[in-house]
């Protein structure tokens, strides 16, 4: 990094099915007003926009454009990211590049999905190569049954420790005001007994799709330290990249290439030997249940095999050693594009201390991880003291 | 004012797929009732589909190579979209380095990791990836 960047405000939409109430601008101009809001901030001050969703999820292209005057843009530099579930992180690692490099002082990311507007499942299908994939893919939720059996087979997983996954997740989204599913009673036997969409992956052991969007706003350090006194500091990020086709790389389901590369990477970084023990709170993409066990052993937060372990242990509860999603997770809110940069922007407010009911006491050193479709990973550590 | 508004359209996107030639190989090969690979010359890394590029190490494919067509379930998931039930698994065929997505024709109950599989082929020899069209235990 050329100079150092700091996350020193973060706003999100009030995440739901369907927000009837708003356009897609409408309802990203309420996480922005959130965001600058929150540190009485105002779209002057902002020198350069990032922007990202889906493509093709509400049949829309050029998104950035349909929304510049809501976002304050007109006039300004404005860079649209569109790489898939991991586009929100995607966003804040931009951002954070755009602003250690010196170019730009503050700088506004920006993530947001409107899933009800669109066919998910269709514009899913357009990944897959048109000759080979297509015609023989089961969209997000079958690539997700494969990547789960895998694990499954490779790691002896059971369904009681995913499920343990998911009730972790809507618990904890009852502390946050935000989450979409909040389900304060949901027992490990309700998941189990939910229809079975993709084997082994039940209802429950899959997030939700939702509308929603998220802000969050970058700066250089002397602008960070006047905005907020406790600035969330970009200490390390890493983008890994993995190829598109779900056979080249077998063993990559259950242990994600990408993820392992991301992670290693800015762990070297950051100087962390142990993540388990220097992490004080972790915010992962996980789009299913398994997926967020399997998570658990190529972070390295416990040795191969033993995610499922790790969950039984209680070891990731928001009162135990390592807090993972204290926010509620991917599987309790889904506004694809927005979900990434949900990570880093509740692993900011954790660092920043105002995560509100669900703030895991003094964290210092956060993660945040954004995913897609096994192909991507992006990892960023942020700390409360500048690195 | 009380009432949302929300418009209904749809959007046709036809397209057109240049498949160059170690795409071509593999589909033709599929109307002739064959499976074909490709072999890096670099790291010999074999890959099913046939493809331009070695999925490892991003060199140059060289030749193309008939791969033996029976292959080994290495995993699978029993999905039902849109009210169809159907298997998916991912294949090695030949004992090639890479797995080829495909549909598993079979009660998911009686599939084992590392069974064998055959194709069925379709009636139609058509170029396309539902020649086969299905795998099925041997």
């Amino acid at each position: 990094m050329g100079r150092n960047a700091a996350i020193v405000a973060a706003g999100q939409t009030d995440h739901v099915s369907r927000r009837l109430d708003v356009s897609i601008p409408e309802m990203v101009r309420e996480a922005v007003d959130r965001c600058l809001g929150s540190k009485d901030l105002n779209p002057g001050q902002v020198d350069a926009v990032v922007v990202g969703n889906m493509e093709l999820f509400e049949g829309i292209n050029f998104p950035e454009l349909w929304m510049a005057s809501a976002i304050g843009a007109a006039g300004k530099p404005l860079f649209k990211l569109n790489n898939g579930g991991t586009v929100g992180a995607s966003v804040a690692v931009a951002a954070a590049h755009l602003v250690a490099s010196g170019l730009y002082d503050v700088v506004l990311g920006i993530g947001y999905e409107k899933q009800s507007e669109g066919e998910t499942q269709s514009a899913i299908t357009t990944v897959g190569d048109p000759a080979w994939e297509r015609s023989v893919m089961a969209g997000a939720i079958g690539n997700f049954g494969v990547m789960a059996s895998t694990y499954v087979a490779e790691s002896g997983v059971t369904a009681e420790q995913a499920a343990k996954v998911t009730v972790k997740a809507r618990r904890n989204a009852c502390l946050n005001p935000h989450a979409h599913l909040q389900s304060p009673d949901i027992t490990v036997e309700e998941v189990l007994a939910s229809r079975m969409l993709a084997a082994p992956l039940r209802l429950l052991d899959m997030c939700p799709s939702s509308d929603g969007a998220c802000a969050v706003v970058m700066a250089a350090p002397d602008r960070a330290r006047e905005m907020t006194p406790r600035p969330a500091w970009v200490a390390a990020t890493e983008t890994a990249h993995d190829t598109q086709f779900m056979g080249d790389s077998p063993k990559r389901l259950a242990r994600m290439r990408s993820l392992i590369a991301a992670s290693d990477s800015v762990y070297s970084k950051a100087g962390i030997v142990d993540p388990r023990a220097e992490l004080d709170v972790a915010e992962v993409y996980e789009p299913a249940s398994y997926a967020e066990l399997a998570m658990y052993e190529s972070l390295r937060f416990c040795d191969w095999g033993e995610g499922g372990s790790l969950v039984d242990e209680g070891v990731t509860l928001m009162d135990g050693e390592l807090p993972v999603n204290p926010s509620g997770g991917v599987l309790s809110t889904n506004p694809v594009g927005a979900t990434a940069l949900i990570r880093v922007a509740e692993a900011a407010l954790q660092v920043m201390g105002e995560a509100g009911d669900h703030q895991i006491p003094g964290v210092e050193t956060a993660l945040a991880t954004g995913y897609g479709g096994n192909a991507w990973t992006e990892a960023v550590i942020l700390k409360g003291s500048a690195p | 004012m009380s009432e949302p508004t929300v418009l209904h359209q749809k959007i046709n996107l036809p397209y057109r797929y240049t498949a160059g030639d170690f795409h071509k190989a593999f589909l033709y090969g599929l109307a002739d009732r064959r499976i074909v690979g490709s072999r890096c010359p670099a790291c010999l890394t074999v890959a099913v589909p046939a493809r331009p590029f070695c999925p490892e190490c991003s060199a140059h494919s060289g030749e193309t190579m008939d791969m033996k067509p029976q292959g080994t379930l290495e995993t699978w998931s029993t999905a039902t979209i849109r009210g169809v039930t159907r298997t998916y698994g991912l294949i090695r065929i030949g004992g090639a380095d890479t797995l080829m997505l495909h549909i598993v024709d079979a009660e998911p109950s009686a599939l084992e990791v590392g069974m064998e599989l055959v194709p069925r082929w379709s009636p139609e020899p058509v170029p396309e990836i539902t020649a086969i069209a299905a795998f099925v235990p041997a």
